[in-house]
């Protein structure tokens, strides 16, 4: 409903070489009589971190499916590394170094916390296939899941069948799942959603530890922790931006605090 | 550490089987007292010592010289007491048991011992079971078991073993072109009561037929018998139907021969639930006596007459060798002492086991009690009857019985059960029919495709 | 053919198809509401009929024995789901061996007091005889059939969408928890809703009973065309049983007629099509068909290095002292044993591992059984018959893979039901190759394992390889996706993984497992017939990779041993064999719910890792 005009280059523009990690351009979704999204543009750069937030039926989820790969947009173009991958499928998007977590837990959970990091290690090995060869415990890619649950800070669990983690432990597992495949850019879907205070905490820690050269988007309903974390954020109000900058402007801007507080009419 | 250790369990296995294997090519055969083993290995040799490898035929006499009667003989009855035959089965035990206790289980002097086994209907079990009489209880013959593919199974394994295994029904073959010596039967093959049955269709002015039979080796050769004799007197098949073993529900069979309008129905079906089917939907569509209907051996028999209603009167005329309602002593004492013990008219499979009952007695007169493999198989073949529950007996040299083929009704016998009686007799009928053993087998065995027409 | 017939015909198929709606419609309801596959449906017909067709002939009141038949099965449907079932809720597997021990109970009881005789019952003299319309005459008591069918549907419709239970049952659902939490004992509705199947199930049977027979057998035969139609119609859809029903038994009436030779495979027809075009059936409901799996203990828990030594070592000198110390009779059982129990492990592979549990692999066994046998009957040596047989194993695994790689859960088991059932129907078939019913026989083992004792060897060689096989499987990188894969399909492909390939690879192992178990029955028993392809025999390996525990390496050999055992030894000492049978497996299920070697792992366990309890804990849709 705001026609400020919101700049949609970073700061900080891409320095020579390399095209920006996702742009998106005048994206627009619609559900049969429903607009979803309606005309959302955003560039990520390349060491940045971005959140989008915004009230419920704001667009996000709809947003964050597109950026995945769900379903293909009824306007608007998508870009990851400088590909149009508008009506890429989902595994062509993760080839290209898309990653994504899922807000319903989506882990195996039959499996250790450790062996769910390990089969995402091997995805994309030709091992995979082998069905002759004893995975030896303490090899390479052992050594290497460890590594990554220890970056999300559950490396004392690793052992433990998932079913058995908490909520939060769960979410940390999540993270080092998505971050296993190596990815060039991450979608993090609402990572924070029932968690306590303190798991709150730990997870904040375990995305802040994450590398820079990893940018990462981030929807999430809880502004705090999302304003803590990001570089810049993106807020949404019935599919339509209505405030893109730092977090502390964001934060003060009228629009948004209406958004949230209640509107007036 | 662990790893090592499973990386030594892993050593272990594999030198286990690699010894297991090294021990299949030269451990000897265990056993208990029961066996004279020897319990040294013999050297490199696949054999094991000779009571307890697979035996030929040759040497059954030298074998089974252990086995020779110090007044017993042992016999081993399959027969299929649960599942989805365990009628049949049940009434197989009833008809054997039967002549025990009518004639007493001593035989000159030979004490006769039944070791009775369920098979369940399955070519698995009969197999086990057969093995567990012949190596177990050490049977000198083995009765049974009643269906084809499980008759086939057991009388392979005991026949190798040197063992005679007599038979009620089984398939045509059996007794044909796979003929053992020491197999026999003491019944009509498949297709032998249905050949008098085409004959006799045609002389009675029948053109037109419709056949339906089971789609299996039992209704071929059952369809074939019928379908041979009536077309070489002259008659035409109009359409021959085959419907699924077990088939539930017939009336899509029914509603295509009320369309084809033959003047006559065969049915060559193997008894029990499907013909009971078979009948209701006929009846249930009220054609019962429309069209004329001839039934093969097995059609309306006992388990068929138990449970059809009064419709079925005069509306099927069977050619069988079994007629619970013939004029003839030996046949009504049966019958009267097997409805006062078990409360229901003795069946074919009932009368088939009181008949190979007998002929193993009479065998065992004539060898005077021993049972030496094919030895003993010719004796018994040698049997010959004036009278028995089927009337005239003997058996040709094929090991197959050669009497007489009833045409019966279906009537009241007075008090509301249902029974068959004779109408006709064609008697000494052969399962060769009217052409000599070569002639006859140099065609192929009946077939869906090859009906003899 | 004219307008009549055509007419007659499909009236044909219509009463038949009602029949299949009474006893299918009981099914649909009983999962959709309370995810039980209820296998022993087919046994609560059965005993309704029998009890039918006993209060006819007593009474004399064709009614009465309609409502006798209903009760009777309602009566054991009470007590199965009071003492039994309530025990295992939501745990699957356990709730299938428990149906099938129930099953095997009734039946057996019900050949002990009714005779192995197969009985029918007189209708009525108002539903005798045929209804003449004037252009068609068609029989009464059919009318009746498809008249009960209608008003039973009509009656279920109104039930489930305008009554307040019927509210409750489509809350449950959609949404178990919910439904729950509004304080609704959603327990104790299922519980009587089960009871409710039950009487429907019996109902069907006095139905039948005047239409068909009731005999043994005749439990697994009408089960079997139940499972179609409710795959057709839709798990949980009544309407989806209505159509189905109509649809079989058209399509069964009308194949007899057209196509004869093919009327046995016609039946499945429709069902491969919904499979592959809407395999949650014409109206099933998603939320059932696409359930995530429940959680399953750990079964893959490493006990300690050294007790597993000391076991192994024990084993491998038990399998080699056997012929020492044994008569032939009883090694040649052993034999059995292993072979069973190779069967069992290969379908525990995919069923352990990957959550896959088919119920078809009799099937492919017998691929290299009758290739086997085929080769030595047309004169071909070892090399050449086992060259025939692993051609045919691939070839059959391959259809089997293609076919289920995109399916997991029920559908998965249905497809692989319906491919046993085909290549049972091949078998028969085919009898030029095949020898069809009487099978093949004079199949010589070769030379260098001939004796009893040799061969013994050579199967219980053959089986540990096997075994061996499996564990390496397990602890490879396959297996670990594998694993995945059973957890999370949709994970597993957002990471990359072909979710079908690793699936399809995985049926080709299973296969070649399945195939060594073919090849060592047929020399075993040196004789092949459809009886080795039965739908039984497929079922039985399931029920013995339940027994000994899903995913357990040995388990599959401890249910072998416990079903051999009964089938080819006690029964020689104990007539009511398969009552023991049954209750050996509701035994099991009671006090073992892991399975054998599940609930023994528990004990030996070093390191105590998880409760001792059994998987509680279900995912809800």
């Amino acid at each position: 409903m705001t026609e400020k005009r919101v700049p949609s280059a970073p700061p900080s523009a891409t320095a020579g070489g390399g095209a920006p990690p996702l742009v998106i351009e005048n994206l627009v979704h619609r559900f049969g009589g429903v607009t979803a999204v309606d005309g959302v543009s955003l560039e990520v750069g390349p060491e940045e971190r971005v959140a989008v937030i915004g009230p419920n039926g704001a667009g996000k989820t709809t947003l964050f499916r597109l950026i995945a790969g769900e379903f293909v947009p009824s306007e608007g173009t998508i870009r990851l590394f400088g590909q149009d991958v508008t009506r890429f499928p989902v595994h062509k998007r993760a080839r290209l170094g898309l990653s994504r977590t899922f807000q319903v837990s989506n882990l195996f959970l039959n499996l250790t916390a450790l062996e769910n990091v390990r089969v995402a290690l091997q995805a994309g090995r030709h091992d995979r296939w082998k069905f002759w060869g004893r995975i030896r415990p303490g090899d390479e890619l052992e050594g290497r899941a460890r590594e990554l649950l220890a970056q999300v800070g559950i490396d004392e669990r690793a052992d433990v069948p998932t079913s058995d983690l908490s909520h939060g432990e769960q979410r940390q597992l999540e993270i080092a799942v998505a971050l296993a495949t190596d990815p060039k850019f991450l979608l993090l879907d609402e990572p924070a959603a029932g968690l306590s205070a303190a798991e709150r905490a730990l997870l904040r820690k375990a995305l802040q530890n994450l590398p820079r050269r990893l940018p990462f988007l981030l929807i999430e309903h809880d502004m705090s922790f999302a304003m803590n974390l990001s570089d810049r954020v993106l807020c949404l109000d019935n599919g339509r931006p209505i405030a893109l900058g730092p977090p502390d402007e964001v934060r003060a801007d009228p629009h948004v605090k209406a958004v949230y507080l209640g509107r007036a009419g | 550490m662990h790893a090592k250790l499973q990386r030594r369990l892993r050593q272990i296995a594999v030198v286990a089987v690699l010894a297991l294997i090294a021990a299949a090519c030269g451990a000897p055969g265990g056993g208990d007292a029961e066996e004279p083993a020897t319990t040294e290995p013999p050297p490199a040799t696949s054999e094991a010592p000779p009571d307890t490898a697979e035996e030929t035929p040759d040497t059954t006499t030298a074998d089974t010289s252990d086995r020779e009667t110090s007044g017993t003989v042992k016999v081993g009855f399959i027969s299929p007491t649960t599942g989805f035959v365990a009628a049949l089965g049940i009434d197989m035990q009833r008809g054997w048991n039967m002549y025990w206790e009518q004639n007493g289980n001593v035989v000159d002097g030979i004490t006769v011992e039944t070791v009775f086994e369920d098979d369940a209907g399955d070519p698995d079990v009969a197999l086990t079971k057969a093995r567990r009489l012949v190596e177990e209880e050490q049977v000198d013959i083995v009765a049974g078991p009643i269906l084809a593919n499980t008759a086939y199974a057991v009388a392979e394994y005991v026949a190798g073993q040197g063992i005679p295994s007599f038979h009620i029904t089984a398939a045509d073959d059996i007794t044909q072109r796979e003929y053992d010596p020491h197999v026999l039967r003491v019944g009509y093959s498949s297709s032998q009561t249905n050949f008098p049955a085409g004959q006799w269709a045609f002389d009675q002015g029948y053109q037109r037929a419709v056949t339906i039979c089971p789609d299996y080796a039992f209704g071929w050769e059952s369809c074939g018998g019928f379908v041979s004799a009536f077309t070489e007197a002259g008659g035409e098949i109009v359409e021959q139907i085959w419907h699924p073993l077990g088939n539930q529900d017939f009336s899509s069979y029914v509603t295509q021969i009320q369309s084809a309008s033959p003047d006559v129905v065969f049915v060559g079906s193997a008894g029990g639930a499907d013909a009971i089917q078979l009948w209701n939907a006929w009846s249930d569509f009220g054609m019962a006596g429309s069209i004329p209907m001839i039934g093969n051996c097995c059609f309306a028999d006992q388990v068929f007459l138990r449970e059809v209603g009064q419709d079925a009167i005069g509306a099927v005329q069977s050619f069988t060798y079994w007629v619970e309602g013939r004029e003839d002593e030996e046949v009504q004492a049966f019958v009267s002492a097997y409805e006062e013990a078990h409360g229901e008219i003795p069946s074919l499979y009932a009368a088939g086991s009181y008949m190979m009952a007998q002929v193993i007695a009479e065998a065992l007169r004539t060898t005077g009690g021993e049972v030496n493999g094919a030895e003993f198989v010719e004796a018994a073949r040698g049997v010959s009857l004036e009278n028995s529950l089927y009337g005239p007996l003997q058996f040709d040299e094929y090991n197959n019985v050669v009497g007489p083929v009833y045409q019966t009704e279906i009537v009241d016998r007075g008090d509301g059960t249902l029974w068959a009686v004779v109408a006709e007799t064609f008697d000494e009928v052969s399962q060769f029919w009217n052409k000599t053993p070569e002639e006859y087998m140099q065609n192929p065995v009946f077939t869906r495709d090859y009906q003899g027409n | 053919m004219n307008l009549d017939a055509f007419l007659v015909q499909a009236l044909n198929g219509l009463s038949f198809g009602a029949l299949l709606f009474l006893l299918a419609s009981g099914f649909t309801l009983v999962f959709g509401l309370m995810r039980i596959v209820n296998l022993a449906h087919g046994a609560l017909y059965l005993a309704g009929g029998y009890v039918g067709i006993v209060t006819a002939v007593a009474t004399g009141n064709f009614l009465f024995a309609l409502l006798a038949g209903a009760l009777a099965a309602a009566l054991l449907g009470l007590v199965s789901e009071r003492v039994l079932l309530r025990r295992v809720r939501g745990l699957e597997l356990p709730e299938v061996l428990l149906t099938v021990g129930i099953g095997l109970v009734i039946a057996d009881v019900a050949l002990a007091i009714f005779g192995g005789n197969p009985q029918s019952l007189t209708p009525p003299r108002w539903l005798s005889g045929a209804l003449d319309l004037g252009f068609i005459a068609y029989p009464r008591y059919r009318w009746f059939v498809i008249g009960l069918a209608v008003l039973v549907g009509v009656g279920l419709y109104f039930v489930q969408n305008k009554t307040r239970v019927g509210a409750i049952m489509r809350a449950g659902v959609d949404d178990r928890e919910m439904t729950g939490m509004m304080g609704i004992n959603v327990d104790r509705v299922f519980a009587w809703l089960f009871v409710f199947g039950a009487a429907l199930a019996g109902l069907a049977g006095v139905a039948a009973a005047g239409q068909l027979t009731m005999r043994p057998g005749a439990d697994t035969e009408i089960l079997l065309f139940a499972l179609v139609v409710v795959i057709v119609g839709g798990l949980g859809s009544v309407t989806g049983a209505a159509v189905g029903s109509a649809l079989i038994g058209l399509i069964d009436s009308f194949a007899k007629v057209w196509i004869p030779e093919l009327s046995y495979f016609a039946v499945f027809a429709p069902m491969a099509v919904v499979l592959v075009f809407r395999p949650r059936g014409l109206f099933g409901l998603p939320q059932i068909s696409e359930a995530p799996p429940p959680l399953r203990a750990d079964t893959n828990g490493r006990l300690s290095g050294r007790t597993t030594a000391v076991l192994t070592a024990l084993g491998l000198g038990a399998i080699y002292a056997a012929p020492y110390v044994l008569p032939p009779f009883l090694v040649s059982l052993l034999t059995l044993v292993f072979i069973s129990g190779l069967l069992a492990t290969s379908v525990n592979l995919l069923a352990g591992e990957a959550g896959l549990v088919s119920i078809g692999h009799a099937g492919i066994a017998a691929a290299a059984g009758y290739g086997i046998a085929w080769a030595t009957v047309n004169g071909m040596g070892v090399g050449a018959s086992l060259a025939i047989a692993l051609v045919l194993v691939l070839a059959v695994s391959a259809v089997f893979g293609l076919t289920t790689m995109k399916t997991k859960g029920i559908v998965y088991l249905m497809i692989t039901l319906a491919l046993g059932m085909v290549c049972y129907g091949l078998a028969f078939r085919l009898s030029n190759i095949t020898g069809g019913q009487n099978g093949l026989k004079g199949i010589a083992r070769p030379p260098l394992f001939d004796a009893w004792w040799q061969f013994y060897y050579f199967a219980a060689a053959v089986f540990v390889l096997a075994v061996a096989f499996v564990a390496w499987v397990r602890r490879s990188p396959f297996g670990l996706a594998l694993r995945a894969i059973r957890d999370s399909e949709s994970r597993a492909a957002s990471l990359g993984y072909s979710v079908a390939g690793t699936k399809f690879v995985a049926t080709l192992l299973s296969g070649l497992l399945a195939g060594a178990a073919g090849m060592l029955a047929v020399w075993h028993a040196e004789f092949i017939s459809p009886a080795t392809v039965s739908f039984g025999r497929s079922a039985m390996a399931v029920v013995m990779v339940i027994l000994g525990g899903t995913g357990a390496l040995l388990g599959p050999l401890v249910g072998a041993g416990v079903v051999v055992g009964f089938e080819h030894l006690i029964s020689s000492y104990v007539d009511r064999w398969p009552t023991l049978l049954g209750l050996a497996f509701i035994l099991v299920v009671m006090f073992m719910p892991n399975g054998i070697i599940g609930q023994l792992r528990s004990r030996l366990r070093s390191a105590p890792r998880r409760s001792q309890a059994p998987e509680a804990l279900e995912m809800a849709p």
